[in-house]
């Protein structure tokens, strides 16, 4: 569990901070430490990526993995920062997970054609929730990300 | 002319006992016209003056009685009075032979207008009929009993010739009311002069060949009198009941007065025979040519009023369409209206649907803190009890917290557990069934007998494990869409086998039939059937044993039904078992609107 890549930020984007919390304890209890970033808005994510704003003099080194949720307001969704960052050459090797309620098929689709890595719905029962969760930190426990060239976690 | 009943006595006495100007001057006119008719008729006399074929006079009368009422007979009297006078009858038997000139029209006039009610036009055959036989043959019997009554009485005619004269008098009387009568009562019922153009010409036409046909008939001794007829008969038909009386009268005053004047086919033989040819010649041709006016008259009539019921069917016909077109017209905007409304309620179900979705879907969010923090604070007093157990406190005061922490806060969490637990349940289905009401549709003909046989294959396990028999009877085809149909088997079967009865072998039937448009399938079990207090419930959204997970629901079934044009019920006996039917269309008409 420990072998996750230290330099790797896991990077939470869900506008509930509820969610953020239970996933990054969780995760925390799975065996991952890591650090942590939490953001609750999509434009600040992107904001996190690009080093841009708020994040303009966040240190350069060390990969991230995002997990991202979908329905967020203020404007950008999780749709709408998967398909930039997919989009741009310099960024597309980032790892995102779509962590969300979602359970709809055409939205699990749609992000799977945008290029994510995974997608985990959020399951509402604390037992399933912590499965799920510790899923993914197995998940990242695999991966191996080099720092110039991310491996693409494959489709399940 | 008194009306007592409504006018003031004293002044309906007053006009009583006054007779009107009008009314004097209709009897002078009835009385100069009787004595000329009179003069006219003693110059029609054959031979002797006392032998006439027709008396004209008396046709006045019978008109006059008809036209103005019994209230003109002083004019009648004084008429025949002076006319006899004037012949250089004595005063007395003049007075006594005008009594019998006046009663005889009188009282024909009077069973006429009583008894017949006849119509002065001479409009019908009973008319010319009931004229013919009360106001000639029968009333003539009383001025002719009476005239030679009074002649024998006056010592001017011998008793013996009373027959013979009896007869003359008669014939006379009678053919003057039977010839004259008709033109005046004909004339006065309608005086108009209204022939146009082509009727003129006819008219002129008829009234000339009548003219000629008579001369030339009247003048020879052939038996010619014939060929009037037909030219009689062509007015009488042709024209009304005054033109076809006064062609009579024309043709009778020729032949009498031809006939009188030794000419024409009927001065062969002894003066009765010439009287008899003549007066059953002029009879015949008088009541022939108004009994055929009469017919033709009656027949224009009746075809006025079928042309005019004809008219009133027409245009009831044509109101009436209208009506209907008008219903039509109301009943397509309607139709309209409805296909407006149809649509408007399709799109607010999507409407609802899709709100149902994106809140139930928000509201998963809250839900997914609640369950975890309730799991964070159960894990945190794990760690609670774990430290407690190490640390060293009073005994009493750690039992007091155990106790705080297994029971308050335990107790606490495991109600909002399963608070959550039921609130995830329900917006699950709430979720389902919006997915379901959006979900797009692919339409085909379903080969239903492989998807059950599919369907019941995938629940081989679950079936296994019941012990239960499935038995798949006739499926035939339906259009859907196969997925969804699918479901609503799966759901079906599902369902069957998680509530049979235990204890007892289940058995499941899958059949189908085809109905008119539609093709109706059943899933039937033994199981432990439906209560009846579950039934109104059973395919509504929050049924309690619908959201327990797993399936799609009942609710959610029916609306794949009526998605797809079809209807779901349930048919059950508790403790016996339960049978769900639905239908699905076979074409594609009897599809779903939605779709």
């Amino acid at each position: 569990m420990n072998n996750v890549s230290k330099s790797l930020t896991v990077v939470i984007v869900d506008d509930d901070p509820g969610h953020c919390e239970l996933v990054m304890r969780n995760l925390r209890r799975t065996g991952v430490s890591n650090e942590f970033v939490t953001i609750h808005r999509g434009d600040e994510a992107l904001d996190f990526i690009y080093r841009r704003g708020a994040y303009a003099d966040r240190s350069a080194s060390g990969d991230i993995l995002l997990l991202l949720d979908i329905n967020m307001p203020g404007g950008l969704s999780g749709l709408d920062v998967l398909r930039e960052i997919k989009a741009a050459e310099t960024t597309r090797q980032i790892p995102v997970i779509m962590l969300t309620t979602t359970d709809d098929p055409r939205e699990i689709n749609l992000c799977y054609d945008l290029g994510c890595s995974v997608y985990i719905t959020k399951p509402i029962d604390p037992a399933k929730f912590m499965e799920a969760v510790t899923r993914l930190g197995l998940l990242l426990s695999v991966v191996r990300l080099p720092s110039e060239n991310m491996t693409v976690i494959s489709r399940e | 002319m008194s009306t007592p009943g409504s006018l003031p006595r004293s002044f309906s006495l007053q006009r009583g006992h006054l007779p009107h100007i009008t009314h004097l001057l209709w009897l002078a006119g009835i009385a100069i016209a009787y004595i000329a008719a009179a003069q006219l008729g003693f110059a029609l006399a054959f031979a002797t003056k006392q032998v006439t074929a027709i008396w004209p006079p008396t046709g006045i009368a019978l008109a006059a009685f008809l036209l103005r009422g019994n209230r003109i007979w002083p004019a009648v009297f004084l008429g025949a009075f002076v006319s006899n006078a004037i012949s250089h009858e004595p005063i007395h038997t003049a007075a006594g032979i005008a009594i019998g000139n006046t009663l005889g029209p009188l009282c024909g006039a009077a069973l006429l207008r009583r008894i017949v009610k006849i119509d002065f036009g001479l409009g019908r055959v009973r008319d010319v009929l009931s004229l013919t036989l009360f106001g000639s043959v029968l009333a003539m019997i009383i001025t002719s009993t009476n005239g030679v009554s009074n002649l024998i009485l006056g010592g001017i005619v011998p008793l013996r010739a009373a027959p013979s004269v009896w007869w003359v008098w008669w014939v006379g009387d009678a053919m003057g009311a039977l010839l004259v009568a008709p033109a005046i009562l004909t004339w006065f019922q309608d005086p108009r002069a209204d022939w146009r153009g082509v009727r003129l010409v006819e008219l002129g036409l008829a009234t000339a060949a009548l003219v000629l046909v008579s001369i030339v008939s009247f003048s020879t001794e052939l038996p010619l009198a014939y060929p009037v007829f037909p030219i009689v008969i062509w007015v009488g038909l042709r024209f009304e009941q005054r033109e076809t009386a006064l062609a009579i009268l024309m043709v009778s005053a020729v032949a009498v007065w031809q006939t009188a004047h030794d000419h024409g086919p009927f001065v062969a033989g002894s003066l009765d025979q010439r009287l008899g040819l003549l007066v059953t010649f002029l009879a015949v041709l008088s009541v022939t040519g108004l009994m055929l006016g009469a017919l033709a008259a009656e027949r224009r009539r009746a075809e006025a009023s079928l042309r005019l019921a004809n008219e009133e069917l027409e245009s009831r016909v044509i109101e009436r369409t209208a009506e209907l077109e008008q219903a039509n017209r109301d009943l397509a905007a309607s139709n309209l209206q409805l296909g407006f409304r149809t649509e408007e309620l399709a799109r607010k179900n999507e409407e609802v649907e899709a709100f149902v979705y994106i809140v139930s879907h928000d509201l998963r969010a809250p839900l997914v803190n609640l369950q975890g923090f309730s799991r964070e604070l159960e894990l945190s007093c794990a760690d609670l009890e774990t430290t407690l157990a190490r640390a060293s406190v009073e005994p009493d005061i750690s039992a007091s917290l155990r106790s705080i922490v297994e029971h308050g806060i335990g107790g606490a969490l495991r109600y909002i557990g399963s608070s959550v637990s039921k609130f995830e349940r329900l917006i699950n289905a709430l979720l389902l069934l919006s997915r379901t009401g959006q979900q797009e549709y692919r339409m085909e003909t379903i080969d239903t007998a492989a998807l059950v046989a599919s369907t019941v294959d995938a629940y081989r396990q679950t079936i296994g494990s019941a012990a239960a028999v499935v038995t798949i009877g006739d499926l035939p085809v339906a259009r859907g869409d196969v997925t969804a149909i699918g479901q609503v088997f799966s759901n079906l079967l599902g369902n069957a086998l998680k509530y049979l009865q235990p204890g007892r072998p289940g058995e499941i039937a899958i059949g189908g039939a085809t109905e008119e448009n539609f093709s109706r399938y059943w899933v039937r079990d033994n199981g432990a059937g439906i209560p009846n207090s579950a039934r109104p419930k059973l395919f509504q959204v929050f049924h309690p044993e619908l959201a327990s997970g797993d399936g799609i629901g009942l609710a959610a079934i029916k609306r794949i039904v009526e998605r797809h044009g079809g209807r779901i019920w349930a048919e059950s006996t508790y403790g016996q078992g339960s049978t769900f039917q639905f239908t699905l269309p076979i074409s594609k008409t009897e599809q779903g609107h939605d779709e």
